[in-house]
């Protein structure tokens, strides 16, 4: 066998070839150990078990969230021999395994963006109250699916779903939940609210929702959200990010839109009530005009009543001046030739004068004239 | 089965007309002939709603992915 004699840059590069065509990835499972980040951007890790240690590199939005030595981590990478710095494994994707890891990523991410503000009640958006185009996130063919879409038609009719299928878990997911939260936010006609949603599952089925760039996004997003996750047991991040929270899919209709058999109810109570309410108008009216009838009646029976009276008065003030009623107490009226005459000065002696009485009139002569 | 068109008026835009008409009889001095053609607009908007709750079916459109590179 002929001796191969490499030099160090044909060795590195041949054993890349050997490496990129026997193991194009590797998925490697093991505890996170000496965690570095440089530059903000650059991250460096070895993973470790009882007997061995490998050495990973990667940058930073490639993690799920805030990393710490110790957890547990399952790694998708490609091996590579560098140059200058030695063997690694290049960091494709990166996330944290069985459920206590899980649990202790989760609340560092926690920790670090609730000191953010993303989980502030302040931020929350409200949602609308009946909408009409709606962007739903979920897998397409999925119970989720199926149950949102089913208990929101009970529920209300006249909503436009725009559906993104998008893996819910696995490695792919939160790339694409991510993709699909930003693909509705460009939309130049946005939906009004976007519901993003999956069933239960176990602590590593539901990972995605606790991953740093997801949460970020749902925090981000340009549309209220509402995220749904399927569990009852722990709130995801993004459950948190959200502007609202359901528990489970058909939660999530529920919460969406209001009961039309209850809306249906409402508006025959309120055909009732405007029934009433016109009724009541007309009542109304009717007891006013009749107040005003009333009202008027009494006028017209005051007037009456005043004219009565002063007619009576003016009778009785007539009555009293009628000089009839002077000659009925015996006074009398004298008349000289069809004149009456007031004073002594108008008669003389022998002249003819007329006593008028209130029975009769007496023919009398002057026969003397005497003053007091 | 009654469809319901694109042009009519939105459930949400028909209820917050129902609520005005429904706080204008709330008001103290009621002119009967405004009420009259008032809770007739209402009696309408009521048979929308109705119509509306009845027969609006949902729909959905799948939007293709765009995975951002």
């Amino acid at each position: 066998m002929e001796e191969i004699i490499f030099t160090p840059s044909d060795f590195v590069a041949t054993l890349n070839q050997t490496l990129e065509y026997v193991y194009p990835t590797v998925i490697i499972e093991g505890e996170l150990s000496d965690f570095r980040v440089s530059k903000n951007r650059w991250v460096y890790f070895d993973l470790k078990d009882e007997l061995s240690s490998v050495s990973f590199f990667g940058t930073v939005y490639q993690l799920p969230g805030p990393m710490v030595d110790g957890l547990l981590v399952r790694i998708v990478g490609t091996p590579r021999l560098h140059p200058r710095f030695g063997f690694s494994v290049n960091v494709q994707s990166l996330v944290p395994v069985g459920e206590g890891s899980l649990r202790q990523a989760a609340e560092l991410l926690r920790r670090q963006l609730e000191k953010e503000g993303l989980f502030a009640p302040e931020r929350k958006r409200v949602l609308p109250p009946v909408p009409t185009l709606v962007g739903l996130i979920t897998s397409a063919g999925s119970a989720a699916a199926a149950d949102f879409v089913k208990v929101l038609g009970e529920r209300w009719g006249g909503v436009e779903i725009w559906l993104v299928d998008s893996a819910v878990q696995g490695e792919q997911a939160p790339a694409q939940l991510v993709a699909a939260i930003e693909q509705f936010s460009r939309m130049a006609v946005m939906p009004e609210v976007l519901i993003i949603t999956r069933g239960g599952g176990s602590a590593q089925d539901l990972a995605a929702f606790n991953d740093e760039r997801v949460v970020r996004a749902v925090a981000a997003s340009r549309i209220p959200t509402l995220v749904a996750i399927g569990h009852e047991t722990d709130i995801s991040l993004a459950e948190l990010a959200a502007d609202m929270r359901a528990s489970t899919p058909s939660n999530a209709a529920g919460l969406l839109v209001p009961d039309k058999r209850h809306q249906l109810s409402q508006l025959a109570s309120c055909r009732t009530e405007l029934n009433k309410l016109l009724a009541g108008a007309y009542q109304a009216k009717l007891q006013k005009t009749e107040r005003w009838r009333a009202n008027l009646n009494q006028l017209v029976a005051d007037l009456l009543s005043a004219e009565a009276h002063r007619l009576s008065t003016s009778r009785q003030l007539l009555s009293v001046l009628d000089p009839r009623a002077a000659l009925k107490r015996g006074y009398a009226l004298i008349s000289k030739n069809g004149k009456y005459i007031r004073n002594v000065g108008q008669a003389n002696k022998n002249d003819e004068l007329n006593l008028q009485l209130h029975d009769g009139i007496i023919d009398a002569s002057v026969t003397k004239i005497s003053k007091p | 089965m009654p469809k319901v068109k694109a042009s009519q008026k939105s459930y949400s835009r028909l209820s917050k007309e129902l609520d005005e008409i429904m706080t204008w009889f709330d008001s103290e001095e009621i002119d009967l002939d405004v009420a009259l053609s008032k809770h007739e607009s209402a009696m309408k908007i009521i048979d929308d709603m109705e119509n509306y709750l009845k027969h609006a079916e949902n729909k959905i459109k799948k939007i293709k992915a765009k995975l951002r590179s």
